[in-house]
C-alpha cells in the first residue's frame, strides 16, 4: 500500500491527475480509447473474417495488420499504465480491475495464438480453416467484449475514486 | 444563427425530404427505373443522417425554451414525443435503405423484401413526421389552432408511452444499471465500427492490395451495426441528461464529424470509384484522400466523445 | 441481481442480437 501511495504521489502521477491540462488525464484517456478501438476493432474484424464473413477477402494479407495490432496494444498498455499510476491505490484495490486485466491477457494470448496457429500457415488460403481457428475467433471476440465491459464497470464497482 | 434557427432550418429535411423521397421511390416502381430507385434510397440515407442534428437542435431549443412564459410546455412535450417516435422510424428507414443499396451494389439488384420494407417504413415515417411537424407548429403558431385551449390541455398520447421522451429519460436515470450498461455497449459498438472502418480505409490507402475493395466492402454492415448500436445508446444518453450534451461544444463537434463520416460510409457503399478498386489495384489519389480524411473524422468522433466531460466543463 | 451480472447479461444479449443481425445481413449478400 505504501509503494502504491508513493506511486500515486509521484511527480508524473500527480501531473496526470491534477495537471489541469487537457494533455494530461483527458488525452491519456483518449489514447486508451483509440488504442482499444484499434486493437479490439481490427482484431474483431479479423475474427469476423475467420468466422466466414467476407469470404472473398484473402486471409493471408490480414497478417499485415499484426504490427498495427501490437502498436495499438503498446499505446493502450502505456496509457493504461499512466492511468493506473495516477490512481494506483484505488484501482489496485478494485476486483473489477483484475477481472479486466485477466480478460485483456486472455485476449492478447488469443491473438498470439491466432498469429501462430492460423496466420503461421503459409497455405492459409488454399485450405479450409481448421475448426480450432473458428473457436479462437469466437473466444477472441468474447474476451474483448468482456474486457471492454469490465473496463467500463471499473467506474461503478469496488472502490471508486473521483477519476472516471 | 442560434439553436432555434438551426432547428427551424433543418426540420424541413425529415418532413419535406421524406415526402419527396417516398414519391421518388413510388415513381421508380411505376417507371421501372433503377436510377430513380437508387436516388430515392440514397436520399433516405442522407435524410436519416440529417435527422440527427435536426432532432438535437430541437432538443437544444426545448432546453432553452423551458422557462419561457410564452411557450406552453405541454405542447412542446407532445411535439418532442412525436419527434422521438418519428426519428426512430427515420433512422430505421435510412438503415433499411442503406442495406438495399449495399445489396444492390453487390448483387446488381436489391431484394424485393428489402425494398418493400423500406417502402413500409418510409410511409410510416412520413406520417410520423407530418404529425411531429403539426405539433411543432402548434408551439409558436397559435393562428393555426382551431381550439387553443384544447391544444394546451390535450393529453392523448402522440406515440407509445414507453417511447416518450420522459419515459426514456426516466428509464435511463431511474435504474442504476442502465447507464453503465449503455456505456459498455457504446464502447463495444465503437470498436466494432472502428475496426471495419480501419480495415476498409487502410485498404484504400494501400494496405492488403491483394484484396479487392469489393472484398472488404462485404464487411460494411458490421460497421453500420456498430453505428446503429451507438446511435441507440447515444440517444439514450442524450435523453437521460440533455444538458450535459447540448450545452457542450465537444458534442457539437462530435455530431458534426459523425455526420460527415456517415456520408463517407454511404459514399463507399454506392459510388463506382471505390468499387472499381480491384485486387492488386492502387486506389486513385482522390479515393486515398477520402480514406485518409475518413479515418481522421472517425478518430475525431472518438476524440470529442472521450473529451465530453473535459471540454464541456471548460466552457 | 448484482450490477455486474445485470450489465453483463444485457451486454451479452445486445451482442447476440448484433451477431444474429450481422449473420442474416451477410447471408443476404449471397446469391
Amino acid at each position: 500500500m505504501d509503494f502504491l501511495l508513493r506511486l500515486e504521489q509521484s511527480g508524473f502521477a500527480t501531473w496526470v491527475r491534477e495537471g489541469g491540462t487537457i494533455w494530461g488525464y483527458p488525452f491519456i484517456l483518449f489514447c486508451h480509447t483509440l488504442g482499444l478501438g484499434t486493437l479490439a476493432g481490427v482484431n474483431g474484424s479479423i475474427d469476423l473474417r475467420i468466422l466466414g464473413f467476407a469470404p472473398q477477402l484473402p486471409l493471408a494479407p490480414l497478417k499485415r495488420f499484426f504490427p498495427l495490432l501490437w502498436g495499438a496494444f503498446a499505446v493502450t498498455a502505456a496509457s493504461g499504465t499512466a492511468l493506473l499510476v495516477a490512481d494506483a491505490t484505488t484501482k489496485l484495490a478494485s476486483p473489477v480491475f483484475y477481472v479486466k486485466m485477466v480478460f485483456v491477457a486472455l485476449a492478447i494470448a488469443n491473438l498470439q495464438l491466432l498469429k501462430t496457429h492460423v496466420f503461421g500457415n503459409p497455405r492459409l488460403d488454399e485450405q479450409n480453416l481448421p475448426g480450432s481457428a473458428r473457436l479462437l475467433a469466437v473466444t477472441s471476440l468474447l474476451f474483448w467484449i468482456a474486457a471492454t465491459t469490465a473496463g467500463r464497470l471499473m467506474a461503478y464497482l469496488g472502490p471508486v475514486s473521483g477519476l472516471k | 444563427m442560434n439553436t432555434p434557427h438551426v432547428h427551424l432550418l433543418l426540420n424541413h429535411v425529415p418532413t419535406v425530404g421524406t415526402i419527396i423521397a417516398v414519391a421518388l421511390l413510388i415513381l421508380s416502381f411505376i417507371r421501372k427505373n433503377d436510377g430513380l430507385r437508387r436516388v430515392s434510397l440514397e436520399l433516405f440515407c442522407v435524410i436519416a443522417l440529417v435527422t440527427l442534428p435536426a432532432y438535437l437542435s430541437g432538443l437544444g431549443t426545448a432546453l432553452q425554451f423551458e422557462q419561457r412564459p410564452d411557450v406552453v410546455k405541454a405542447i412542446m412535450d407532445r411535439h418532442h414525443d412525436a419527434a422521438v417516435f418519428g426519428s426512430i422510424f427515420m433512422v430505421l428507414t435510412g438503415g433499411a435503405a442503406w442495406l438495399c443499396l449495399w445489396q444492390q451494389r453487390r448483387l446488381g439488384r436489391s431484394k424485393a423484401g428489402m425494398i418493400g420494407t423500406v417502402l413500409v417504413l418510409s410511409v410510416v415515417t412520413v406520417a410520423a413526421m407530418a404529425r411531429t411537424a403539426n405539433l411543432g407548429g402548434e408551439i409558436r403558431h397559435p393562428e393555426i389552432l382551431l381550439d387553443p385551449d384544447a391544444a394546451a390541455a390535450a393529453t392523448a398520447e402522440v406515440a407509445p408511452s414507453f417511447l416518450s421522451a420522459a419515459a426514456i429519460a426516466k428509464f435511463v436515470t431511474g435504474h442504476t444499471w442502465v447507464w453503465p450498461t449503455m456505456e459498455a455497449v457504446h464502447f463495444i459498438g465503437l470498436w466494432l465500427l472502428f475496426g471495419v472502418v480501419v480495415l476498409v480505409n487502410l485498404r484504400m490507402l494501400g494496405m492488403m492490395k491483394s484484396a479487392s475493395f469489393a472484398a472488404v466492402h462485404r464487411l460494411l454492415p458490421w460497421a453500420v451495426l456498430g453505428l446503429g448500436v451507438n446511435l441507440t445508446t447515444g440517444m439514450m444518453f442524450v435523453l437521460g441528461a440533455p444538458g450535459q450534451y447540448l450545452e457542450n461544444i465537444a458534442f457539437f463537434w462530435k455530431m458534426g464529424l459523425l455526420l460527415l463520416a456517415g456520408l463517407d460510409v454511404l459514399y463507399l457503399t454506392v459510388f463506382d470509384a471505390p468499387w472499381a478498386v480491384g485486387a492488386g489495384d492502387e486506389a486513385p489519389p482522390l479515393e486515398k484522400a477520402m480514406a485518409a480524411s475518413a479515418l481522421v473524422m472517425w478518430v475525431g468522433v472518438m476524440y470529442f466523445g472521450r473529451m465530453l466531460p473535459f471540454i464541456g466543463n471548460a466552457f | 441481481m448484482s450490477l455486474a451480472l445485470t450489465v453483463s447479461l444485457i451486454v451479452l444479449g445486445v451482442v447476440a442480437l448484433v451477431a444474429v443481425l450481422g449473420y442474416l445481413i451477410d447471408r443476404s449478400a449471397e446469391q
